[in-house]
């Protein structure tokens, strides 16, 4: 009884040394921004739900997350450092305009590379079981992760609800 | 209590059933806190409170609790962040609801199975699912039984002294062998028994414990006009991403007055026994 005591706090206590506990406050202000030459810009928007909303939840319709003009964020000039992937951009992008995200890093998810499971509380699937966030650099869609792609120089990366993704290939 | 037992066995299935669906599938915040205290006041009146199921409970809860938030991080307001993933207040809040449903849900199970009883249930299905009603009942008698064999095999084992301290694996593995055996041999008695005595015969003729009178369709019409009307004014509430404002509903009240009528049947009775014995 008294080992299986031990056991049981160690194991506690050997898992939270491991993992960070921040408040609010601290996660905010913990910023790795180093100022560089290379700059992008960054949006995120939903014009797709807006122009579907009917396909949307009732529960996300219903709480005003949704912003009006169907932009989470226009046009924001993000300085990039070196060797930096869209996927590390947009984490740092979305925490300095305080706005929520919740995606799987490449460690978690099961094909080695980034998922973005929603921003700003929009989720996947939220809009009918075939929507969800997709990116664009320069105007096209990538054909890589964005863990896996390099920030350039003067680079416009989109992020993007679709609401029904086999449309989008479609079109192309 | 005995109130409650004069009530047909049909109808009262049907009320639990119609109870614990909507329960289980509206998943509104109010009624499940109706549906905690009017299962909990049952559960007092029929006497089958116990401390054991509480501690297990509020374990249950806290467990729920700890864990929702860890697993989703939907919500807008976060409370900390846990390895840079925020822990939000509303899936805390879920967690504890469905916790708090669960709860709910056991307790209700348990008001059931104490006020249909083993014969009503046997007298309801024998007609229409004779096997699978048997099978049940054995599937659901084994595990009582079991624990109680396993105890009684265990202390006269260890009365012979074969129970031995240092090979405490090597005994528990006697013990348990023993106990399986004798389980296998007494299912397949009650079968031969019940085979024996006609059950599942064609000719065979079952016993009526119950005949449907008029306050047993009186509890019928109730029960399926309130749930009916719980249903059709429900309130849809969604804890993600933002909690939705509680409004006030007839619904509320419909669910409230169709969870609290076995209590004041019982309370009923109770007090008319009180009032005889005074008069006396």
């Amino acid at each position: 009884m008294k080992k299986t005591v031990i056991l049981v706090f160690l194991m506690i206590f050997t898992l939270s040394s491991c993992t960070g506990f921040e408040s609010v406050k601290e996660y905010n202000k913990r910023n790795t921004t180093k100022k560089s030459n290379i700059t992008a810009t960054v949006s995120i928007d939903c014009k797709d739900v807006i122009k579907n909303i009917e396909t949307l939840d009732n529960s996300v319709k219903k709480s005003g997350i949704i912003p009006d003009n169907g932009y989470f964020l226009k046009d924001y000039k993000a300085s990039v450092s070196k060797n930096e992937t869209a996927y590390s951009l947009i984490l740092k992008v979305t925490k300095s305009n305080n706005i929520q995200i919740d995606c799987l890093s490449p460690e978690e998810s099961s094909y080695n590379t980034a998922y973005v499971k929603s921003i700003g509380n929009l989720y996947e699937k939220d809009c009918g079981k075939n929507s969800g966030w997709i990116f664009f650099v320069n105007g096209k869609s990538s054909q890589v992760g964005c863990s896996d792609y390099y920030v350039k120089n003067n680079d416009v990366i989109e992020f993007t609800y679709i609401c029904d993704i086999n449309k989008l290939y479609k079109k192309e | 209590m005995r109130e409650l037992k004069k009530i047909h066995p049909a109808v009262l299935g049907v009320y639990f059933v119609c109870v614990l669906g909507i329960l289980m599938f509206l998943n509104n915040p109010v009624i499940i806190l109706t549906s905690l205290f009017s299962g909990a006041l049952l559960i007092f009146l029929l006497k089958r409170f116990e401390l054991k199921s509480l501690v297990f409970s509020l374990v249950l809860l806290l467990l729920i609790c700890i864990s929702n938030p860890i697993v989703s991080h939907k919500g807008i307001t976060p409370l900390f962040y846990f390895n840079s993933k925020p822990i939000t207040f509303e899936s805390l809040i879920y967690g504890l609801f469905f916790a708090l449903m669960l709860i709910a849900v056991i307790v209700w199970c348990k008001a059931l199975n104490s006020v249909i009883g083993s014969d009503s249930f046997i007298y309801l299905f024998s007609k229409v699912l004779p096997k699978t009603a048997l099978i049940l009942k054995l599937s659901l008698r084994f595990i009582p039984l079991f624990k109680e064999q396993y105890h009684k095999t265990k202390n006269s084992v260890k009365v012979l002294g074969l129970y031995n301290g240092n090979k405490k694996i090597k005994s528990e593995i006697r013990v348990i062998n023993s106990v399986i055996a004798f389980m296998v041999e007494n299912s397949i008695e009650t079968a031969r028994s019940m085979n024996a005595r006609g059950y599942n015969n064609k000719n065979h003729s079952r016993y009526q414990i119950k005949k449907f009178e008029l306050s047993d369709f009186c509890f019928l019409a109730l029960t399926v006009v309130l749930s009916v009307f719980t249903v059709v004014f429900k309130k849809e509430f969604y804890f993600y991403p933002k909690f939705s404002t509680i409004n006030f509903s007839a619904c509320y009240i419909t669910f409230f007055a169709l969870s609290i009528i076995p209590a004041l049947i019982i309370l009923r009775g109770e007090l008319k026994w009180k009032f005889l014995i005074s008069k006396i």
